[in-house]
């Protein structure tokens, strides 16, 4: 029972970040396009704290399964998962140590980034009205949603600290 | 001296690790890469996208299957609350429509007997299949549905789908057993269509929002607020005479059009399986089946 439970809790951030990427499928049409990015904070905190339990390889999964469900090109999700993991992982030693208002502010700063990545992929195999009230919104929301996740990520973290 | 030593190595250690996590990285960016390349224009690409669609199709199911029960709760709970309002408004529709059908009836007659005289060749039939609705995906980029019917049954690329006399989508993904329909909402669509009244034309197509913008092939064209817009046929994907939807605004050139369609009530739907559409109405690099 005890391998099981571990194996459960290693798994969160992965199942996190399955459910984070289709979510999105819930949400009204009306406020869809300001609405949140809900797989980032979860790929930025667990990148920088604890990356062996968000495996590379569930990085690519993930993106794969998601872009099947939207009807995106196989790939595109997983570019913007592992090129943001890459770039946030250069930066994980200053990140590690430091306090939860630093790390929400490069949060806000990679979430832009990731965002501008995400557009400009997309405007490589389809065209897509910009708008940029959406654009701002949609940042705001996921930099106001961020501490919820991080919250809930920490508690797990601590749990798979505990049982590792 | 011994722990500065074993010091050194574990910091040397970490080095190596985080070299390799680097490198492990770099690996998996590149393979995602290749997909998403592959993924857009290789043609012996799609079997494998076919085979991950048929799976990822049944977690659509599961995730929007709720939702669906939950509209399905709202609207039988609205309708029961107005039964008496809702049959009184039928009852007078109803009469309406029986003088409708009989006016119909005579224009069909008159309308064969032109054709007739005109020796004009009759339409040709249109055979289709219904297929299931398993779940409408609005995602931010893409609105599309996902059908419990594919190859199997006849569907292809491109065909038609419609509900009644409405314009639905037309098919942009297939596996064995489901297909993907890429709504007409989605801006990635381009319908031609032409105005009730004024027979202009132009194209229809999403605006990533719930309304239609038209496109219009003429300068300075005017659409009434309320007035219907239709297939034209232009092209040959889609069938000539089907509803797009209704002039909702109009601002300078753009014109806003509502579908009438109520995409959260659609349970079936009908594919045009007999048309074999021509590929040069699509982008040539997603011609390939199974891809858009």
């Amino acid at each position: 029972m005890k391998p099981l439970v571990a194996f459960l809790f290693m798994a969160q951030p992965s199942i996190y970040l399955l459910i984070s990427s289709i979510i999105s499928l819930l949400i009204p049409s009306s406020i869809l396009h300001v609405s949140p990015d809900f797989s980032f904070p979860f790929i930025f905190f667990w990148t920088i704290f604890k990356p062996e339990f968000l495996p590379l390889s569930c990085l690519l999964v993930v993106g794969i399964v998601s872009d099947s469900i939207q009807g995106l090109p196989l790939g595109f999700h997983s570019i913007l998962f592992l090129g943001s993991s890459l770039i946030l992982l250069s930066q994980r030693n200053f990140l590690y140590y430091q306090p939860f208002p630093l790390i929400w502010a490069v949060f806000s700063l990679s979430l832009i980034f990731y965002k501008i990545l995400e557009k400009l992929i997309l405007r490589s195999f389809m065209e897509f009205p910009f708008s940029l009230a959406n654009l701002v919104l949609s940042i705001l929301f996921t930099i106001l949603l961020y501490p919820l996740c991080a919250k809930l990520s920490s508690l797990n973290l601590k749990k798979v600290i505990d049982l590792s | 001296m011994l722990s500065t030593f074993s010091n050194v190595s574990r910091r040397s250690q970490a080095k190596v690790r985080l070299f390799f996590g680097k490198v492990r990285l770099i690996v998996f960016l590149l393979a995602a890469l290749v997909i998403f390349s592959f993924s857009l224009n290789s043609e012996n690409f799609s079997k494998i996208r076919e085979m991950i669609f048929e799976h990822t199709s049944v977690i659509t199911k599961f995730i929007i299957s709720p939702i669906h029960s939950i509209v399905e709760t709202k609207n039988w709970i609205n309708s029961y609350l107005r039964v008496h309002d809702k049959n009184e408004k039928l009852e007078v529709e109803l009469k309406q429509m029986e003088e409708w059908a009989l006016k119909a009836h005579a224009l069909a007659l008159e309308n064969q007997q032109l054709r007739q005289l005109l020796k004009i060749s009759p339409d040709p039939h249109i055979n289709y299949i219904t297929a299931p609705v398993l779940g409408i995906v609005q995602a931010p980029y893409t609105k599309t549905i996902v059908l419990g019917a594919g190859s199997r049954k006849g569907i292809k690329l491109r065909q038609p789908v419609v509900i009644g006399q409405h314009i639905v989508g037309r098919i942009v993904e297939v596996s064995e057993k489901n297909s993907r329909v890429l709504l007409m909402h989605d801006v990635n669509s381009h319908v031609p269509v032409i105005l009730e009244k004024s027979k202009v034309q132009g194209i229809a197509s999403g605006n990533g929002d719930s309304h239609l913008i038209i496109k219009f092939f003429e300068m300075e064209a005017k659409a009434e607020i309320g007035e219907l817009i239709f297939t034209s046929g232009v092209g040959g994907i889609y069938p000539k005479g089907y509803v797009i939807g209704q002039v909702a605004y109009q601002k300078g050139e753009v014109v806003g059009v509502k579908s009438l369609i109520h995409l959260n009530e659609l349970e079936y739907v009908h594919v045009f399986v007999d048309m074999e559409p021509p590929l040069e109405n699509i982008r040539p690099s997603r011609d390939v089946k199974g891809t858009l």
